[in-house]
């Protein structure tokens, strides 16, 4: 049950991964490294006394709009770079935010209450906070899905994602698009970040962990796809607790990830839910 | 991209003739005049290039990636503890050793690695380098690792019949290898094999048809790049007599791939100014406060592609080709450097 919990924050960077993944077929190396500075914005939000809900929505806010600008004013200049440049530019913004972080808030870890601990659910089988990030996560699929189902927006999104000339052609502003999706995959990753912060404590490095958790979750549940992300995602968390009791151990829980990873690489590239791409040369 | 591909190391001019001696001079005479804690920096600053070396022959010439070289400076630095901490090993064996022990592994982690697309390969060597202080800590291997606690490095004898204290003799054993090193894959990269890599990572398919056995190098590339960054990790290991899973983390590969940005991915010296970097900056900004350096690395990466992409060598190129032009005839002063010119693929 706690495996599902977690899995909700992985499911849910992992779906800020495929979004990115969608509009450019990279996979952001930054993005949990965004998503624990937006978690260090909510944690600064929250100490100047703004109510839980306030400062959330607040950060999704402020975080859509820098994913945005960073992709516009950073990331735009890399579109037409080799993806050995680009692999680079997103690991040195990876290392910059991370510092950043560092050099501003330090390295001490700091506790970040949970919303939820006030609620009593399924007779304590549950933990409070992990019926929050389940709650909270659905509502986050749920939205993001409509969105590209039932939004012009999305709609125009997916079109600039699956064929960036024709959506251009019938008047789609692919560039912004790309931007958008961007803000859109912060967004998301804010939410996850917030979320784990109450599990793994708020420091600059406590998204490391939780972004290998997410690569398997993209990667198994296919990473062209929204939805075998999310499914990944609560795979990997249910998976992942279950090994750490049973198999391997609380302390080679990332090896086995890491197992996974390169199993679904060598296996079934394109995950289960996936396309399979085919380059033509 | 493809028309300018033309790397600093095959270029073979006078300058390219006396820059090698040039540096191996200064790097002898070094070994009197810094002394302790200068020299031991020294001694990191020749261990780094090498691996950065191995980085530099996988990604800069070959076209893959590696985001998990710490793995391999793991690999070199348990062997050389293990060799010498239980088996007496001298140093001078051990650190070799560490070379073909992490070659071992670079090969067998080749032989899926070099399947996947780049994209891939870099998320899989990415989560290997996250993973990497578990594996070492794992419960089976710790026998020989020392587990949690790490493994101390006996200090080896000086080699007083040469006048040398100890740190002296590291440092100059480090210089040593370094340089049998540097003129090997010199050479390599300047030769057919050299000329094959750069094939493969530039037109895959053109090179398969020429009957060049793309899998067979990439693997042997990824081997020979293993053995390079195990031999750097080993001497690193010697250097600071210790070695623990917490030192071999995720920064570790994230700072050999910094290493190798900034000095530049298509050339050998480049190594050299890179392992400087890397050693040199967190010294004076570690005294500002913690993640400076790390702030700093990441805005020199973000920078280095975004300005100069091919790196601190290839600044020392292009001022270098400036300067011949001015001196030498005004005929092709016309023509754009070609060290400048934005990459695009």
């Amino acid at each position: 049950m706690s495996g599902l919990a977690v899995g909700g924050v992985y499911a849910s960077l992992a779906l800020a991964l495929v979004m990115i993944y969608q509009t450019t077929t990279l996979v952001n190396f930054a993005q949990g490294e965004i998503a624990m500075a937006s978690t260090f914005l909510a944690w600064v939000l929250i100490g100047h006394g703004l109510p839980y809900w306030l400062a959330f929505a607040l950060t999704l806010v402020i975080s859509f709009v820098v994913g945005f600008l960073v992709e516009k004013y950073l990331m735009r200049r890399f579109q037409k770079a080799a993806l050995h440049s680009v692999l680079i530019v997103m690991i040195g913004l990876m290392m910059f935010i991370n510092g950043g972080i560092g050099v501003i808030f330090g390295y001490e870890v700091k506790n970040f209450d949970s919303p939820f601990a006030g609620l009593r659910l399924a007779g304590g089988l549950v933990s409070p906070h992990e019926a929050g990030i389940a709650l909270v996560t659905l509502c986050v699929m749920s939205l993001v899905f409509a969105f590209f189902r039932f939004t012009r927006v999305g709609l125009a999104m997916k079109g600039a994602a699956v064929n960036p000339l024709s959506a251009s052609f019938v008047g789609i502003n692919v560039s912004v698009m790309l931007s958008l999706g961007w803000g859109l995959a912060a967004m998301i990753g804010a939410v996850s970040g917030i979320l784990s912060a109450p599990i793994v404590y708020l420091d600059p490095n406590m998204m490391l962990n939780v972004i290998i958790y997410a690569f398997a979750g993209a990667l198994l549940g296919g990473i062209s796809s929204a939805v075998g992300a999310v499914v990944g995602g609560l795979l990997i968390g249910v998976a992942e607790n279950l090994a750490g009791t049973y198999v391997v151990g609380t302390d080679m829980k990332l090896v086995f990830v890491l197992a996974v990873i390169i199993g679904v690489l060598l296996i079934k590239p394109n995950g289960l839910f996936g396309q399979t791409v085919v380059a033509r040369v | 991209m493809h028309q300018n591909t033309t790397s600093y190391a095959l270029r073979n001019d006078r300058f390219d003739r006396s820059l090698p001696l040039v540096l191996v001079l200064i790097g002898f005479a070094l070994t009197f005049v810094l002394e302790g804690y200068q020299l031991l920096q020294a001694t990191n600053i020749l261990a780094f290039s090498i691996a950065i070396l191995g980085l530099n022959l996988l990604a800069g010439y070959n076209g893959q990636i590696s985001l998990g070289q710490g793995a391999f400076i793991a690999m070199g630095g348990y062997t050389t503890a293990i060799l010498m901490h239980r088996f007496g090993v001298p140093f001078w064996l051990a650190v070799p050793a560490s070379g073909f022990t992490s070659m071992l592994l670079g090969y067998l982690i080749a032989i899926p690695a070099v399947r996947l697309e780049l994209l891939y390969l870099a998320l899989a060597t990415f989560s290997l380098a996250v993973a990497l202080p578990q594996v070492v800590k794992n419960k089976l291997l710790s026998p020989w690792t020392g587990g949690v606690e790490g493994l101390s490095i006996p200090r080896p004898p000086a080699w007083e019949s040469l006048g040398l204290n100890l740190d002296q003799t590291i440092y100059l054993y480090a210089l040593l290898v370094a340089i049998v090193m540097f003129a090997l894959i010199r050479n390599l990269v300047q030769g057919r094999i050299g000329r094959a890599l750069q094939a493969i990572k530039d037109q895959p398919v053109a090179a398969e048809t020429m009957a060049i056995d793309t899998r067979f190098y990439k693997r042997a590339t990824f081997a020979i790049s293993s053995f390079l960054t195990g031999i750097g990790g080993g001497i690193g290991a010697v250097a600071t007599g210790f070695v623990s899973a917490d030192s071999y983390n995720f920064f570790i590969s994230i700072t050999l791939l910094v290493g190798a940005v900034i000095g530049c991915f298509r050339s050998i010296f480049g190594a050299l100014f890179g392992a400087a970097f890397i050693v040199l900056l967190p010294m004076y900004l570690e005294k500002v406060g913690q993640g400076v350096a790390w702030a700093a690395f990441g805005a020199a990466c973000v920078f280095t592609v975004w300005v100069m992409p091919e790196g601190l060598a290839g600044l020392v190129a292009s001022i270098r080709a400036r300067l011949q032009r001015t001196g030498g005839t005004n005929e092709t002063s016309s023509a754009p450097l070609p060290s400048v010119q934005r990459e695009s693929a």
